[in-house]
């Protein structure tokens, strides 16, 4: 079993603003597919909840990060800052796999059960499935 | 959100190989490929059609 670390010094890394920007647009994103959703249907709606909308602040920001980082010991961190963001992109496509399993189990158990535990239950299938992809790409 | 998920990898997947390979700016990397999301993703959707 692999261990999966957190570390919370990285919170203190990012700033107010940078907080803001990823609750801006992850909340209008949310509100932009509810009104797609209004107007085109669930389906349409759905398709635009796994919108990119705070991955390209993500990725820049952990980009400017790691530039931070090397320019406090007077080294030059394009080169990676970018390697970062790559790695974090990496990261969003098993983190895709395991939305797309959290989606099915959703579609297709919500008609037929209790709406908190069919999302427990998918959050659960997201979480295991996303820690399963990591660690073996870990190894 | 299934359909969304698969362009969110195909997406996902693009940014990183444009950033490992190219090495442009996370941001440019990340708004250039967005068109790919929405082509995958509709593409998909008028494919496969609503999944009722």
């Amino acid at each position: 079993v692999k261990e999966v670390e957190f570390n919370l010094s990285s919170l203190r890394e990012t700033r107010g603003h940078e907080y803001i920007v990823r609750f801006v647009f992850g909340g209008l994103c949310t509100v932009i597919a509810g009104l797609i959703a209004k107007r085109f249907g669930p389906g349409v709606g759905g398709l635009f909840l796994a919108f990119p909308a705070i991955f390209p602040a993500s990725a820049t920001m952990i980009e400017s990060h790691e530039k931070r980082r090397k320019a406090e010991i007077g080294a030059d961190g394009t080169e990676r800052g970018r390697l970062a963001a790559s790695i974090d992109a990496s990261g969003a496509v098993l983190g895709c796999i395991g939305l797309a399993v959290f989606a099915l189990i959703v579609w297709k158990t919500l008609p037929h059960g209790n709406a908190y535990g069919v999302i427990a239950a998918a959050v659960l299938g997201w979480a295991a499935l996303s820690y399963l992809l990591w660690a073996l790409r870990k190894d | 959100m299934v359909l969304g998920a698969v362009a969110f990898l195909v997406y996902a997947f693009l940014v990183s190989w444009l950033l490992r390979r190219y090495r442009p700016a996370a941001m440019t990397a990340a708004l250039g490929a967005m068109p790919v999301w929405f082509m995958v993703s509709l593409g998909l959707w008028f494919w496969i059609g609503d999944p009722k």
